[in-house]
């Protein structure tokens, strides 16, 4: 990079070790009394309304959020912060068919179960190979952002800041499973909020919300312009784009077997609503920009950049901290969620449908490790920006949408109907993003799959009888 | 169709404030669960 960092080397070491060995011993404490596969996957199913609001809240505001909302405000002025914000609109969404899933499945432990209960096992795979792409790239993403991060505040190298951050998350969830990810989301929640609103009060009263105005009028007058027609497409494409995240991935359905019955509504009804802001308040630093004549060499370091011209050393050690709250609190949901995944679906599903509970709780722990891994050896090289590489991922969630909804609530959806979604879904959306733009990929799988589903359900109807998606342990792999 | 500093200033102090109050709320909800043992 070609700006000077905003903290100091020392001080930036002295800030990370403190937060890991924070991080490290309360995912220990709080995980020390998880037991067996419920108690380590699922943190028991007891999980009360708000450390679910909390956890729900905290892993949806992720490093996409406090640094990629700046860097779509600074890309696409304010409707790529309030477009950010629709994001929100998924976690709403949710909240009835996290109700519903944990009715229907009050057994189940991964969003892979349904789909294979749900519609058979070829629709099973697709939906694996969706939900692997989605979460590794979701991975990359998080282990890129805090490599960027530690680089942009400190000047510590990319790789050493991204090798710290994802040490330090596969260490509290290894050690305490979903209960040490739950646990620290709701401190890590309150960090992120607090800090957000510190932050966004000084940038009001340093440089003033009128200031801003004027000065990117002057220089980038697109960015307040209502009619940006890219944006407008960047609106709809990311409020498909969280709904489809949301609504396949295990991260979400993990949570919605982990939480106590009556929980799963209310707690991500008021995680959306806590969420819808964020994106705002992260994002209008960007607009700042040109009011005080910043050189942002690379557009998904705007955030930390302003950050720190606007707030000196107190402000850029607030941003550090509040960013690795957000990063951790991401990242360790999305290693247990898809190490569930990979454990329930590949392993037992596919390699050792056999495995008694032992071998399971040992596995879980191998997998986890092996994520942390596999996620370190992606992020070393730096491939692309963090916006463009979640919004690759666009097609592939978008496509789910349907099948996911519709299969819990609609009895006689095609099964093929919904396989045949999710997969043509991916690739006309894949040729979207390639041959139109990034903004329209989950636009496109998002209809493409609509077409689908409701087109073969009308031609070829099924039946479905919803105890299926409740089998008895014993029968649980014979379907 | 250019946003007037107005609406802007507004959805920026709005945003905020919501922002602020989800911390207050997470922590009322807390000392419930605690005290009704529905935390975990």
């Amino acid at each position: 990079m070609n700006s000077d960092p905003v903290l100091r080397a020392d001080l930036g070491w002295l800030i990370l070790a403190l937060f890991s060995a924070v991080w490290i011993w309360l995912g220990w404490w709080l995980g020390r009394r998880a037991q067996g596969l419920d108690g380590f996957m699922l943190a028991g199913r007891k999980v009360g309304l708000a450390l679910g609001t909390a956890t729900a809240m905290a892993t949806w505001v992720t490093s996409n959020t406090t640094m990629a909302a700046p860097q779509l405000a600074f890309q696409m002025g304010i409707w790529g912060m309030v477009g950010y914000s629709l994001g929100s609109i998924g976690l709403i969404l949710f909240a009835p068919l996290a109700k519903r899933i944990r009715q229907l499945m009050p057994q189940g432990f991964t969003s892979g179960d349904f789909i294979r209960l749900r519609y058979g096992k070829l629709a099973w795979r697709v939906f694996l190979v969706i939900s692997f792409f989605y979460a590794f790239g979701w991975l990359i993403s998080l282990g890129m952002a805090g490599g960027v991060l530690i680089n942009a505040l400190t000047g510590i190298d990319y790789h050493i800041g991204m090798t710290v951050i994802v040490a330090v998350c596969v260490s509290y969830t290894l050690l305490g499973g979903l209960r040490a990810v739950i646990g620290t989301d709701f401190l890590q929640s309150l960090i992120i909020l607090t800090g957000i609103v510190i932050l966004a009060v000084l940038a009001i009263s340093k440089v003033g919300v009128d200031t801003m105005h004027e000065q990117v009028l002057a220089e980038r007058p697109e960015l307040l312009n209502l009619l940006f027609p890219a944006a407008i497409m960047f609106l709809f494409n990311n409020l498909l784009f969280g709904i489809g995240e949301i609504f396949h991935s295990n991260v979400w359905w993990s949570r919605a077997f982990a939480f106590r019955e009556g929980v799963g509504f209310k707690a991500y009804l008021i995680a959306g609503l806590f969420w819808a802001p964020v994106p705002i308040v992260a994002g209008f630093l960007a607009l700042s920009v040109p009011a005080l004549n910043i050189n942002v060499p690379a557009a998904d370091m705007v955030g930390p950049l302003v950050a720190g011209e606007l707030l000196g050393a107190g402000g850029a050690v607030l941003v550090f901290i509040v960013v690795f709250s957000a990063l951790a609190s991401s990242l360790d949901s999305l290693l247990a969620a898809t190490s569930d995944l990979v454990l329930t679906d590949l392993y037992k599903g596919h390699l050792r449908p056999q495995a008694g509970e032992q071998e399971l709780v040992k596995a879980a722990r191998w997998i986890t490790l092996g994520l942390g891994v596999m996620t370190w050896l992606l992020c070393w090289p730096r491939i692309t920006t963090l916006a463009e590489l979640l919004y690759f991922t666009g097609a592939f969630v978008a496509s789910t949408i349907w099948p996911v909804a519709a299969g819990l609530y609609w009895r006689s959806i095609n099964p093929m109907g919904a396989t045949l979604a999710m997969a043509l879904g991916t690739l006309v959306g894949l040729l979207s993003y390639f041959m139109i733009g990034f903004y329209v990929a989950a636009l496109v799988a998002a209809a493409v799959s609509m077409i689908l589903v409701l087109l073969t359900t009308w031609l070829a109807p099924r039946g479905f009888d919803w105890q299926m998606l409740n089998p008895t342990p014993t029968t649980a792999r014979e379907s | 169709m250019i946003v007037p500093p107005e609406i802007l200033n507004l959805l920026i102090v709005s945003a905020t404030a919501m922002v602020a109050a989800a911390p207050v709320i997470l922590l009322l909800l807390w000392f419930r669960d605690k005290k009704g043992g529905t935390l975990w």
